[in-house]
This record gives structure tokens, sequence and C-alpha cells, in this order.
């Protein structure tokens, strides 16, 4: 697991990428499908 | 405009059969919109006009549909607990400290009500929508974000973004969106990992941050929502507010409270706090901190780099962004840190830099978590710690190991799994019980009520725990109103600052209005709002019928008089330096004093239900 301790990792290039919690997902980059939008049912 | 000349309230309150009058005009939208996770399906329900002039909206709404919605007995985290965001009719009119949303669910903290409040800009957005509220219920399968406007409901994919930090989450579901007038509320890590005191973020850095409302979004697998539209909401009187605007603009700027948040920001009340003594520190053990200077709002504006900012429609400014400019944190910006954060974790975890007390913030931000219950349960484990009731080994002032621990709470690991499931159960399973401050399982805000009697009475008897905002008392006992230890009268100023907050929060308008915002600008807000015309009276006896609601809610879930009360330490360690008491007698006379004016027997049950609760209203 990425160490997260602000005291051996530079914490502005934390910030910069935005990224301080990445260990908590697998996927380092988030792309989200455009096609996957479901359009939900109207009920009466 | 549709004034009633004669009490609308009285009157209403006189229909024995709750039968739909239409007496007055339509206002809000009274459109509710219920989505169903499971199912994936959604449908609108229609309240009728008149319930407004019970419930007003924001809380009183939400109130009503938690009580009338949720099973009894609910499980918080379950798929049958209703989530509930709730507008009012302030809700983008334009009116002063009114870009707000309220959400109140079950809380899996507490197992009590739950709200919580947030700013920022993105009420307007989800009002935009054409709803009043938007009731969230059952679960999703597989992680979701929601969009909803004013046509449609989309349930989207939200795999990839799950797990990530707020700031993300927020950049990507914006990304994804595609509208830059969008506005987005998410939940972190610590929401999915369902950690009992987790928030929802937007905005970065505002969140609904007390209760665990993040957790009940976690629950049900939905990683944020969008909000966008084009509907106005109704009012009675839109050059009505113009005018009321323009001058409470005026008087405002000229009040010296309004002044103070726009020169310091809350962290102005560092010094205000330590200077009487009565700034939580060491975990509850001192009124002052040493060294608390370092924490103040002269020292954040002298060495950071600083610009005020305001929510939308608002022109008190009170937030601070502050951007770090030197040493190992440089390049870190956030919007704070916040009095109440400043408490948590300078003063009960002992941490005496400003910019360290950022780290921190900016982790709970991330992680989204509640900064006030995340102080007060590191400085627990510090007590622990050094009682050598766990192994770890932390103490005050070790910012990195509380960072550590921070991460380990959201991802449940050792004692941090203990912690993620809130005081309560960490002080059973360490045998502390009796070293533990809350109230009802929630900690109290920055105000020791050792020193704020009227603090003791509004944490004790407070619906979602020991909260200082649902009856922010400690005001008017600073401002020498009436002195801090004293507990003739205490009652009744405290009920008299709740019940304002109370129309402040269906109303929904910030706390911090609350100089400006007396009964008689609350009744202007209404009329020009609502189209209704009340007298003081009338505004006290609706504060009051919501107020037992929410306490008929909690008496329904198993809560009883007894939890009213304070942690034990309060009544037996003085605290320190200045040897502040609070006896167990005088506390008991203050309860008996607020039981006796809010109408509700010895066991503390209101002796009649609102009549807003007496049937369920909607069309369904």
């Amino acid at each position: 697991m990425e160490n997260l301790s602000a005291s051996r990792l530079s914490f502005k290039k934390i910030f910069l990428t935005n990224d301080l919690i990445g260990s908590f997902c697998p996927l380092k980059k988030p792309s989200l499908d455009v096609s996957s939008v479901d359009k939900g049912e109207k009920k009466a | 405009m549709n004034v009633c000349k004669e009490s609308v309230y009285g009157l209403l309150e006189s229909l024995t059969d709750f039968t739909p009058k239409d007496i007055i005009r339509k206002v809000m939208f009274g459109k509710i919109l219920f989505i169903d996770l499971t199912e994936k399906s959604w449908r609108v329900e229609d309240l009728p006009s008149y319930l407004f002039t019970y419930l007003i909206g924001g809380k009183g709404l939400g109130t009503y549909l938690l009580f009338n919605k949720n099973s009894p007995h609910v499980d918080p985290l379950s798929a049958q607990n209703n989530l509930i965001i709730a507008l009012g009719p302030a809700t983008d009119t334009g009116i002063w400290g009114s870009s707000r949303y309220g959400v109140y669910t079950k809380s899996p903290l507490t197992g009590l009500y739950a709200e919580s409040y947030s700013g920022g800009n993105v009420a307007e957005p989800m009002s935009r929508t054409g709803y009043d509220a938007f009731v969230i219920y059952g679960s999703s399968y597989s992680p979701v974000f929601l969009e909803i406007n004013e046509e449609e409901v989309f349930f989207r994919d939200a795999s990839q973004i799950w797990g990530k930090d707020t700031y993300l989450a927020e950049d990507e579901i914006r990304r994804k969106v595609g509208r830059r007038d969008a506005g987005i509320i998410v939940i972190g890590p610590a929401g999915e990992n369902l950690i009992r005191f987790a928030s929802i973020v937007n905005n970065r850095w505002r969140c609904a941050g007390r209760s665990g409302t993040g957790s009940v979004l976690g629950s049900k697998k939905v990683k944020g929502i969008a909000f966008y539209g084009s509907k106005k909401r109704p009012v009675a009187s839109e050059k009505k507010i113009k005018e009321l605007k323009k001058s409470w603009l005026k008087k405002g700027m000229d009040m010296p409270s309004v002044r103070f948040f726009r020169s310091f920001g809350t962290c102005g009340l560092v010094s205000v706090i330590n200077g009487v003594k009565a700034f939580p520190s060491y975990y509850w053990r001192s009124g002052e901190l040493d060294g608390w200077e370092s924490l103040s709002a002269e020292s954040l504006h002298m060495n950071f780099k600083v610009r005020s900012k305001a929510c939308r429609m608002c022109f008190l400014a009170c937030a601070r962004l502050t951007e770090v400019t030197h040493g190992k944190f440089e390049g870190l910006r956030i919007e704070g840190p916040e009095y109440e954060t400043i408490y948590a974790i300078g003063g009960l975890c002992g941490i005496k830099k400003l910019e360290e007390i950022i780290y921190i913030n900016d982790i709970c931000d991330r992680l989204g978590m509640d900064t006030i219950t995340a102080g007060n349960l590191v400085a627990f484990a510090i007590e622990a710690s050094r009682l050598g009731k766990i192994k770890e080994r932390i103490d005050y002032g070790q910012t990195e190991k509380v960072a550590d621990l921070l991460f380990k709470i959201a991802k449940k690991e050792g004692i941090g799994e203990v912690l993620s499931y809130g005081i309560v159960h960490a002080a059973k399973e360490w045998d502390l019980e009796d070293m533990a401050i809350h109230v009802k399982g929630m900690e109290p805000g920055g105000y020791d009520p050792r020193y704020f009697f009227g603090m003791a009475l509004a944490y004790a008897t407070s619906d979602r725990g020991a909260c200082h905002m649902r009856s922010t008392v400690f005001r008017a006992e600073l401002s020498g109103l009436i002195p801090p230890q004293e507990t003739e009268n205490k009652a009744e100023v405290m009920i008299d600052y709740e019940d304002r907050h109370t129309l402040q929060d269906s109303l929904i308008i910030c706390r911090f209005y609350r100089d400006l915002y007396t009964w008689n600008e609350l009744s202007e807000i209404i009329e020009a709002t609502l189209g209704l015309s009340f007298e003081k009276k009338d505004l006290q006896r609706i504060a009051s019928h919501i107020r037992d609601a929410v306490r008929i809610y909690n008496l329904r879930e198993g809560m009883d008089a007894q939890a009213d009360t304070l942690p034990k330490r309060f009544f037996e360690e003085p605290l320190g330096p200045a040897g502040f008491t609070l006896k167990r007698e005088d506390f008991e006379k203050m309860k008996r004093d607020y039981y006796r004016i809010r109408g509700w027997k010895e066991n503390g049950e209101p002796v009649s239900i609102p009549p807003f609760l007496q049937k369920d209203f909607s069309d369904q």
C-alpha cells in the first residue's frame, strides 16, 4: 500500500495530484464510462 | 400577496378532521421526489400547501417525512432507512444566509433522529429541480451516483470512483454530468465503509458533518448526487424580499457579530473561549490550551495566506480560504479551519500548530468524516493508550499518529475499527465508559458545560446528541445577557434560542444570522415567502410543535428521559485551571424547568401529538 504519511512525501505533490487517498481505490485514474447512463423508471 | 390577517395557525389547529382546505395560496413546490435505489425507479408525491403552515419546510418537512416514511426501529444502515434532503421556503430566493440544505435520517451514530446542514452553493441547484425534498431509500447493488433534474432521475455507474476521496469524486461527477451549474454532494471512503460519523460533503470543504449521514448514503451505495434544473421556487412577494434584503444588508453590516465573523471567521472564537477558560483541551481535562495563541485567528491571518470566502447569498463571509505557505505542508489549501475543528483536533488532541490542524482537517474532509467526532475519538484513544487499555502508543500532540489513526478508522483497521463504530462502542470495548464524553452517542461542541450552564442543558436535551447548534445559548452567556453559571431563567433563554433555531432550520437559514434574524425578521421572511402573517406566539407554537415531533420520533425509537443527561465527569471533575464545576442538582433544576416550559411530562414525554404527525397527508 502507498505510504500516506506526509512526513515522507512532499505534501505539495500530494495536494497537486489530488490523490491523497488514492490507495483506497484499486484504480489510479478514474474514468467514468459514459455509456453507462441508466435512466430510472418513473412510477405513478 | 394572500396574507391571512388573523392567526392562520390557530385556524388550522382548530380543524379536527385535517381535511385539506384551500385557505392559503400555493407555496413551495408541494412536490416530494421519492427515489428507490433497489428498483432504480422514482415517483413524485404531492403535499397540500396548507401543510407548510405547520411545517414551514426544511426541518419541519424533513421531520414529517421521516416520521411518516420510516418504520419504527429500522436499522439506520439498512435499505429501509430513508435519507431525506429537504429545502426551505427561503431556498433560492436570494434571502441572506439561505444557501443551505438539510439532511434528515435515522442516525447510525446514535440510533436516533439525525439532522445536519451544509452551505456552499448547492441548495439552489437542488431547488431548481422543482422539488421541496428528496427521499432516498432502498439500496443499490453496485455503486451509483444519481443525476436529478426537473424531468428525470438517472442512476449512473460510480464503481470507478468508489474508494476515491471527496475532492476527486466531486470533480469526476461534475465532469461526467457536464454542467458547471450542477450542485454536487458526495461521500468519501468513510461513508463507503460505513464509519458511523461519516459526513456528506459539497464544494470540497462544506459538510453536513454530524450524525453520520454520509454512512447512510454509503449503505445505499450512493457515492454522490448531482442536481440541476431551471424551476423557480414560488414566493409570496419578490418585491418584499428585495426590500428586506436591502435593509438587512445595511443593518447587518453595522452589527458587531457580523463584523466579528467577517474579520476573523469562526476561528475568532479560539481567543474568546480560551479567555473565559472553557476551551475543551486534553480530552476535556482543561478549559485552556497552553499555547492557544498559536491557534488563534490572529495567528491564522498573520502566518498563512488567507482570504475570506462566502456561501452564495451571504454577506458574512465567515469562511477562510487558507493556504499553508511554509514548512512540509506548503501548498496545502483548505476552507478553514473552523473553530470546532480547532477545538477538537487542536484542543482535545493537544496539537498546537495550525498547519498541522489544517493537515488533519484536510484528511477528514477527503475521507468524508466529521472533524468534531474524529477529534474526540482520537483524544479518547490517547487517554486509553495512557491508561494502558490499548496496546497502541499514541499521545497528545503526535500529529502523524493522529493522521494514521484517522486512516485506520476509515479503513476499519485495528483500533480504528473499534473507533469507527463511535464513542459508545469504543468506551464499552475498552472498559472506559466513565471516561467517555458524549450524550446519546454524540460528542459535544467546543463549549465546556462546566462553564456554560446553558450549553449543559442544550447538550443534554438535544435530539441528536451533545449538539452545540440546536440552541446556541452560549451566545447569550458570552454576551452577558445571562450569566454563564446562572440557573434561574436559563431554560427560558435556552428555549428562546432553540425555537428560533428550529425556525431557521425550517426556513433553512444559516445559524450565523441569528443576531440579525430575531422573531420579527423571521416573521417577515415567512410573510415574504409563504405569504403567511404570524405573531411571535404563533411562531413559538410552530417551533414547539416541530421540536415535539422530533422528540416523539426519538421516543418511538426507544429513547427515554434518562438519556437527557451529561457524562459523569462533567459533574464530578472540576474544569481546570479555573476549577469550574457543575452541580448535578443545578443541572436537574434546569432540566425540570425545560420540561415544564416545553409542556412535557416529568418523564420527558410531550403531552400531545403535533397535528401534522397524526396523519400522512401525501397522496400515496
